[in-house]
């Protein structure tokens, strides 16, 4: 198993660290040394899990980030994957797929409806699916063959239709990811979000909420979207929708939709494409269709076009960035390894800096350590409901030097404690920092 | 290949060697060739799959005449994975690659001298398999499946059932191997971190996932994400198994993760 240290360990290792290391610690290996970055963020659509959603912001890295760099020699773009739910409309799907093992007689053959899924949602070859299903349950079982090519081709069209429905049944579509659109602005980088299926629509809520919590900044912020569901994109943005998306088409019979808008058909001797028409890399990315084209060419007219925003917030080796949603003010509190507390009473420490202050909005609230102020220790980043009249929900995004960035926390803070909270705030992150072999390392409890 | 079919090819191969042979005598090459050469050969045995091994051929004429010339052949199943570097030279090497499973070849030199005579030896070699011998033992079914995290003999951060999957989806391919059990193991420590409920384990799984996808860029894999989805399959086999996995997903709601530069990830692991 991999090793993983505890805070205190690592803290440990750091105290026969010779002291001479402290003052040319660089706690940011991990990070661009371009101050024109861009971050690009994949979104992913119905049915992907966050695995999925990791390969393909691989894939994206792969295809672009190097021709990018190339043709803008002083930028940096930097890819990530923005995770969406998939759960709910992942278990109705998955029960639509058990009812289909039922009627044909092998759902208790040892293979899950799950397991299936996986298969399927893979753009696994018939035969591919069979050898898989082999090597799980057994060569020697009656089910290999029973997963006749009539029946998975049946099935991944029901799929299709299922997916569909379970895209218009999302109760209740959240800005998830604003929080990180935000921290990306004030720290003077743009944003690209590259979304599919319904990654379009938690990405239309989650930039016009950044857009709303940053106006002077909103132009930096750009997307790119590929077989939506949405019936408008944010800010008019680019789009491609192939006509014959099987799941839009099937969408588009319940739901208000933006228009289809690219013939993606590359002739019906090759076709290579999966039965739905819609998954992202099959579907649309693959260089032989017209879309991956379009995409190409909006993406590079986006690099060229798109302004960086003024940076506002510092970033180093330690940025803990804070935002909530209702009330009038929560205050961002770090405590450094000598003690210090950083707060807007006192803003500055011996290595960080408190650097955004946010009083009358939503944040974001940014306190920074830099490349080479970092020092051993613990580091504890907490909030504090200073004012307002009913519970509020903070969220605190955290990122690291080595180019981490930990999922964010949120806390329901349920009742305004205003200066008396100052000495006493919510601790939500605990980080350890410790030099090993001349590398900084990072520790998140 | 199984004894059946090795002796069927070694009864042909015996049978036209013996021709080429006969034909040898009656005189082929320049002249008329009426000396008698006699052929040696040096190779190992047995042999590992992935090596390359040095082979060399003597030859002799009673005569007193000049070696003009050597010629190597294998006789050997057409798919097996085997060659000679420089088929007509007398010091060479025998190249072997992935193989399914242990078998033996046979290894033959044919040796011509200036009269046109020619002398043949042939030498069998065995191509051992050796990577299902590094595998862990294949747990009992019913025993793999009794705790979330199954059985796992080696330690090495994969289950033992999991690893004889991988084996048996690539068995010819050891550089895939070595990706995909990365892969393994960072399935493995999603599910480890949802069945915890642990954020700080959610983190690190996260980052594994970014680096398996990594790995795969890095070797130049199409179609990763199949394999992830086999992956998938193989290790969420029980509903308790699935249900942990997609508790580690609905962390994952609302987050962001890097894609890993490729030339930086930790794509190595130890059989």
């Amino acid at each position: 198993m991999r090793k993983s240290f505890t805070i205190a360990a690592l803290v440990a290792l750091s105290t026969t660290t010779s002291v001479r290391a402290q003052s040319t610690i660089n706690g940011c290996m991990g990070m661009p040394q371009d101050e024109l970055e861009t971050h690009v963020y994949f979104a992913n659509g119905i049915l992907t899990e966050s695995g999925s959603a990791d390969d393909t912001v691989a894939y994206l890295r792969g295809l672009y980030k190097v021709s990018l760099e190339n043709t803008f020699e002083d930028q940096t773009y930097s890819f990530y994957s923005a995770y969406n739910p998939t759960v709910g409309p992942l278990t109705d799907v998955t029960e639509v797929l058990q009812q289909k093992m039922m009627e044909e007689g092998i759902a208790n053959e040892g293979l899950s409806a799950a397991q299936l899924l996986s298969l399927l949602r893979a753009g696994l070859a018939n035969d591919a699916i069979r050898r898989t299903v082999a090597l799980t349950v057994g060569a020697s079982t009656r089910l290999p063959p029973l997963l006749t090519d009539a029946f998975l081709e049946e099935t991944a069209i029901a799929l299709g239709e299922a997916q569909a429905n379970a895209i218009a049944a999302i109760p209740n579509v959240q800005s998830l990811h604003s929080n990180f659109y935000t921290s990306d602005l004030v720290a003077g980088k743009r944003v690209f979000v590259i979304a599919h299926s319904q990654g379009n629509l938690f990405t239309n809520a989650s930039l016009q909420s950044a857009a709303a919590s940053l106006p002077n900044s909103a132009d930096s912020l750009a997307m790119i979207g590929v077989a939506t569901p949405a019936a408008q994109q944010f800010r008019s943005s680019f789009y491609r929708t192939a006509d014959d998306d099987r799941v839009i088409q099937a969408l588009d019979l319940i739901e208000n939709v933006a228009p289809a808008n690219i013939d993606n058909d590359p002739g019906v001797f090759n076709d290579f494409r999966s039965l739905t028409n819609h998954y992202f890399e099959q579907d649309y990315m693959d260089e032989r269709l017209r879309s991956r084209s379009a995409i190409d060419q909006e993406l590079l007219r986006l690099a060229n076009t798109v302004p960086f925003p003024t940076v506002t917030a510092g970033e180093g080796a330690i940025r803990a960035t804070l935002t909530w949603d209702a009330q009038p003010d929560v205050d961002l509190h770090a405590f450094e390894p000598d003690g210090t507390q950083v707060f807007y009473l006192n803003r500055s420490g011996p290595s960080g800096f408190l650097d955004v202050d946010d009083v009358n909005g939503f944040g974001p609230e940014n306190y920074f350590v830099a490349c080479n102020t970092v020092r051993p220790g613990v580091y504890r980043i907490g909030v504090n409901y200073f004012s307002g009249s009913a519970p509020t929900t903070a969220t605190v995004s955290l990122f690291l030097g080595d180019g981490r960035t930990p999922a964010p926390r949120t806390v329901v803070l349920q009742t305004p404690r205003g200066s008396s909270g100052n000495s006493s705030p919510q601790i939500v992150f605990t980080i350890g920092v410790a030099v090993q072999d001349g590398q900084v390392r990072y520790t998140v409890e | 290949m199984t004894i059946r079919a090795v002796i069927t090819i070694r009864t042909a191969i015996f049978a036209s060697f013996a021709a080429m042979l006969l034909a040898g005598c009656s005189g082929s090459g320049n002249g008329d060739p009426s000396g008698t050469v006699t052929a040696r050969i040096t190779a190992p045995t047995p042999v590992d799959e992935r090596t390359t091994a040095a082979i060399s051929a003597m030859g002799t004429s009673a005569e007193g005449n000049a070696i003009t010339s050597y010629s190597w052949a294998i006789a050997a199943d057409n798919d097996l994975n085997v060659s000679i570097e420089n088929p007509t030279a007398q010091t060479t090497n025998l190249i072997v690659g992935e193989i399914a499973a242990t078998v033996t070849i046979i290894l033959q030199v044919t040796v011509r001298d200036s009269s046109g005579a020619t002398g043949v030896e042939q030498v069998e070699v065995t191509l051992n398999e050796i990577d299902a011998a590094l595998l862990p033992p294949m747990p009992d079914a019913q025993m793999s499946m009794q705790s979330v995290l199954g059985i796992d003999t080696d330690n090495d951060g994969v289950r033992d059932d999991v690893e004889h999957s991988i084996y048996g989806l690539y068995p010819l391919d050891t550089p895939r191997r070595r990706i995909l059990l990365v892969g393994a193991n960072a399935i493995q420590s999603q599910i480890e971190a949802g069945l915890q409920g642990d954020r700080a384990l959610v983190d690190a799984a996260s980052e594994r996932s970014a680096e398996f996808a990594a790995c795969g860029i890095s070797l130049g894999i199409q179609g990763l994400q199949q394999d992830r989805a086999a992956l998938e399959v193989f290790s969420q086999n029980t509903p308790a198994r699935r249900n942990a996995f997609l508790a580690y997903d609905a962390f994952r709601v609302g987050t962001i993760q890097r894609a890993i530069d490729p030339a930086t990830a930790d794509c190595s692991f130890a059989f």
